[in-house]
């Protein structure tokens, strides 16, 4: 990689326009796929994906000159998407309830796991899509690359660019918040705890 | 409910790092705690959740596109204010000048270089046409190149990765290039028989028309490592080739991470089999059974990974991007109109500013210890005055 990158600043610094070109797709390549998929997790739909996705890729071309190495290629490449996936949701101006992210206390409700071992893998995807858009952006950024993509903390805080600390915490609430999330779907969940306080209170009534 | 001892347990069960205690302990917290297991059961299905998203087919031409149709040429942000302007003034005065007095020194120091005008047949109208012949045949790339010595760590870089591959080592090649050719519709024929002989096939193909009804194909082409390099070399025939860049990833170190990963699950799963058979109770059976379950799990998705790496280290991937050239970048020298003139008189000052760039890059480079000394000494002085004002 160290050579790589070398010979890529090198060629972005003193050659022409189509070597840039060639110097940065040969490093960005590789990595379409995963800002591909980062910008979908963002942004919950594949339009919206690929434009975002588009849109990063063009800033990190305009921006590859400027990229010192200071970071990994693909710590840079995922900051610049998961930032231009924010600035989106941000202009989308979506209010996501921050009610969930804050209470605290909380129980699996009763057969919530078996029930949720028992969905097939694409319906436990679609959940749980269905839960990450729920999150507050900068939590689901941290679950986005932590969980999703299987980054180190380290790296997602690079990325984020904040302490690793806060990358911690945010990653820990997202994942409290999404299991809550999740136990809260009443029709996935059988025995979830929403439906046996209801009907505790039909009785008690 | 806090489980942190437990989610960090978790954690590192997700990365395949647990000991046979450690994952021993998980278990039984996982057998009473259901909050856990639905946790880990999510935390599991979230590694994989774009396994069934497709990236839409369009996506990677379409962003290159983008890039190609860039107008602004990316720069790195200039700090505004007049010091700086004259900073830089300052400094282009002196490549400018320094290269002037120094370029042709160097030239012939090393016999580079003969006079153009020497080339070029008597009287200035064949002047132009007899540069721009040289142009097309190989000059043209010269000063694509312009330092000998850039080409270099390119050539080590593809050395060394054909050196490990002997080794046994993972290398995943990755070969981008762009040309600009005349016979557009033969050279993407050829393209497409070529790739068939060498046994690849095309992953992407998109062509574009520009407004004025030039056309270019961006080509994402998929075909074994070894036949890689012959064959960029037929698509380096073709046209003029404009950029060229290859990389090399070593995924080795990744690859026997995993490889060692599926050898402690694959070992693990022949001591679970030998407890199987001796296993009475029902208790213990279904126990068995679910840690069987998890290690198969692990031992398909490690498979996976490694059929995932080594099919990209035996396909190689190339891009490239074929741009169709207008008809008159080509004129002949016999039949010079004035707009052939009018052209290639255009692209010899064009070829010149080029020289002209990497000559300055040369001296530029050349001169940079003289600039580091001054910089040091200048540095050296400032703390001295600084500290006598102090006292």
């Amino acid at each position: 990689m160290g050579i790589l990158l070398e010979m890529a600043k090198e060629v972005a610094f003193t050659r022409p326009r189509d070597e840039t070109i060639a110097a940065f797709e040969a490093l960005a390549l590789p990595m379409e796929r995963q800002v591909y998929y980062v910008c979908l997790n963002m942004m919950g739909d594949h339009l919206d994906a690929q434009d975002c996705a588009q849109e990063a890729l063009l800033k990190a071309f305009r921006a590859f000159p400027g990229f010192e190495g200071r970071s990994k290629f693909s710590t840079w490449l995922y900051r610049i998407a998961t930032n231009v996936c924010l600035d989106a949701l941000r202009r989308r101006n979506e209010t996501v309830s921050l009610e969930v992210m804050r209470e605290s206390g909380w129980e699996v409700p009763d057969g919530a796991p078996e029930a949720y071992e028992r969905l097939e893998e694409s319906e436990r995807r679609r959940l749980i899509k269905q839960a990450l858009s729920e999150l507050a952006p900068d939590y689901r950024a941290a679950m986005m690359l932590v969980d999703l993509n299987g980054l180190g903390y380290q790296e997602a805080a690079e990325v984020l660019e904040v302490p690793l600390g806060t990358v911690k915490s945010r990653v820990s609430r997202a994942r409290d918040a999404m299991l809550k999330i999740l136990s809260r779907q009443p029709e996935l969940f059988p025995g979830s705890a929403r439906h046996k306080g209801e009907r505790r209170e039909n009785h008690e009534a | 409910m806090r489980h942190d001892p437990f989610e960090s347990l978790l954690e590192q069960h997700l990365s395949g790092v647990l000991d046979a205690e450690e994952r021993e302990e998980l278990e039984t917290h996982l057998k009473e705690c259901p909050a856990c297991r639905l946790r880990l059961n999510v935390l599991e299905d979230c590694r994989r959740i774009n396994e069934e998203d497709e990236v839409p087919a369009t996506f990677s031409s379409s962003w290159r596109h983008k890039i190609q149709e860039q107008e602004e040429f990316p720069m790195k942000k200039k700090t505004p204010g007049w010091t700086k302007w004259l900073a830089a003034a300052a400094a282009v005065a002196l490549v400018l000048v320094g290269t002037l007095l120094t370029g042709n020194e160097l030239d012939r120091a090393l016999g580079r270089r003969t006079q153009e005008g020497a080339q070029a047949p008597e009287g200035g109208i064949g002047f132009y046409s007899s540069i721009n012949s040289r142009a097309g045949t190989g000059e043209d790339m010269a000063t694509y190149q312009p330092a000998p010595d850039a080409a270099e760590p390119m050539m080590w870089a593809a050395e060394t990765a054909t050196g490990k591959e002997a080794q046994g080592l993972k290398i995943i090649r990755r070969i981008s290039m762009t040309s600009a050719t005349r016979n557009f519709q033969s050279d993407y024929e050829a393209i497409r028989n070529a790739l068939g002989t060498a046994g690849g096939r095309i992953e992407n193909a998109d062509i574009r028309t520009a407004g004025n009804g030039l056309r270019t194909a961006y080509l994402t082409l998929r075909l074994p490592a070894d036949q890689l390099d012959t064959f960029a070399g037929m698509l380096k025939t073709l046209g003029n080739l404009e950029a060229f860049s290859e990389s090399a990833e070593d995924v080795s170190e990744q690859y026997s991470d995993t490889d060692s990963r599926l050898r402690t699950q694959q070992a693990k799963m022949e001591r679970l089999m030998a407890l199987l058979e001796k296993a009475v109770s029902v208790e213990d059976l279904i126990s068995l059974e679910s840690a069987i379950a998890d290690t198969q799990y692990l031992i398909d998705s490690y498979t996976g990974q490694l059929q995932g790496i080594d099919s990209r280290v035996n396909d190689a991937t190339l891009t490239m991007t074929l741009k169709e050239m207008s008809v008159l970048d080509t004129a002949e020298a016999s039949q010079e109109t004035l707009w052939d003139r009018i052209f290639s008189g255009v692209s010899h000052m064009w070829q010149l500013l080029r020289q002209w760039a990497a000559d300055a890059a040369v001296f530029l480079a050349a001169i940079l210890p003289i600039i580091t000394i001054i910089v040091i000494v200048f540095l050296i002085v400032r703390a001295i005055i600084k500290r006598r004002i102090k006292k």
